[in-house]
């Protein structure tokens, strides 16, 4: 019965782990490769630019989907002066482009559901409403609103949840 | 951040050339336009001298051709513009319009500024819907239509659209009656710094821009000439 009993235990302790610990660095570099990939084969990224980073940010929870939050920074380099390009890229979970929302000075924070947090406002083609927040529907709709800067759903940075990439 | 020594010597070689103020008047003469048409704008036009000096300088050997650098290869900027894409319509010149579309050479001077200076106003202009007519309208939804194809259709924005109807955002269905009132797009401020055009014209790929701005500012402000 001890036995047993040590046997759940551990079952419990092992899957906990699974939940919640951050994927190995194979797992990530493999999972990097294959955004790259998808990246490239859908033409997000732009020929001729160079690219200086796509990162996957949070996932978001749009009704029962999971879609994947990517910055993306790109440079023009052959100006005297480089320029960027910046972009939030939403994929579904296979990786298959959403939306591509393209940025200046602003930047994406984090998600909670169906929520993108940004730094800075954002407005979708530049037009208002302009805010922090956006947030994403089924049909592709996506609503801009104003979260007060101290009322932001953080957590506090130890218990700050960490995802799996698949 | 400190900018190279290189740099800023290249810079204070303007103090003694006067080809660094070659394109003065056409940046004046843009900038004059805008304030024309777009009651908006109050900058300063020497912000896109000391721009244009940090984009090229009169030391490049783009400084004839191609001062702003639009249209190299693999910038962003002129397919924003000739797309019209990010409102840019609504901020270019008829004849800057009328000249993208003819394909007039980017290699032109006047027209690489014409072209910054549009790129630059599109992008740090914040953009809201305005009431065209308060009369109250009625649109029924039909299969297929969309928030935007809707506001398109009828002459309103999606603003007006999701305002006058809350929950369309999510979801609308074939017969649903929507309110609107005749709406459009338009600039509604411009507000031009060095801060800003790093932001959002450089897009932050050179993380001095704003820095190199300034420090135009500064060597314009000492020309005496």
């Amino acid at each position: 019965m001890m036995n047993i009993a040590r046997l759940i235990l551990a079952l419990l302790f092992v899957v906990g782990s699974a939940m919640t610990s951050p994927a190995s660095a194979g797992d990530i570099e493999a999972w990097q490769e294959r955004l790259f990939v998808a990246l490239k084969r859908q033409h997000i990224l732009s020929a001729g630019l160079r690219l200086v980073t796509a990162d996957y940010v949070c996932t978001l929870r749009v009704g029962a989907a999971d879609w994947r939050v990517i910055n993306t920074v790109e440079h023009a380099q052959n100006a005297e002066v480089p320029r960027a390009y910046n972009q939030i890229v939403i994929l579904d979970r296979r990786l298959k482009l959403i939306r591509s929302l393209p940025y200046a000075g602003q930047r994406p924070l984090f998600c909670r559901g169906a929520r993108l947090f940004v730094f800075g406002d954002y407005g979708i083609d530049n037009t208002e409403p302009y805010g922090n927040t956006l947030t994403f529907h089924r049909n592709g709709a996506i609503g801009v609103s104003e979260t007060d800067v101290n009322a932001l759903p953080i957590e506090p940075t130890g218990k700050r949840r960490t995802y799996r990439v698949e | 951040m400190t900018l190279n020594p290189k740099w800023t010597a290249t810079i204070d070689l303007a103090l003694k050339d006067t080809s660094w103020d070659d394109h003065d008047k056409r940046i004046q003469a843009e900038v004059d336009d805008y304030k024309k048409r777009l009651s908006l704008i109050v900058s300063d036009w020497k912000i896109f001298k000391a721009q244009i000096w940090t984009e090229t300088g009169a030391e490049s050997s783009q400084w004839s051709k191609r001062p702003m650098q639009i249209g190299n290869p693999t910038d962003t900027a002129l397919p924003v513009l000739k797309a019209h894409r990010e409102n840019s319509d609504l901020i270019m010149s008829a004849q800057v319009m009328k000249d993208l579309k003819a394909g007039k050479s980017v290699d032109d001077a006047t027209f690489n500024i014409q072209l910054g200076l549009a790129y630059a106003y599109t992008r740090l202009a914040t953009f809201s819907s305005v009431v065209l007519d308060p009369k109250f309208l009625e649109y029924t939804v039909v299969s297929g239509d969309s928030i935007s194809n809707i506001a398109q259709k009828i002459g309103t924005t999606q603003k007006i659209l999701l305002d006058l109807n809350p929950g369309s955002g999510k979801m609308i269905h074939p017969k649903q009656k929507l309110k609107y009132q005749k709406a459009a797009i338009q600039p509604t401020s411009i507000s031009v710094t060095p801060q800003r055009l790093q932001d959002f014209y450089n897009g932050n790929g050179d993380p001095n821009y704003a820095d190199k701005i300034k420090y135009c500012q500064g060597v314009i402000a000492k020309l005496k000439r």
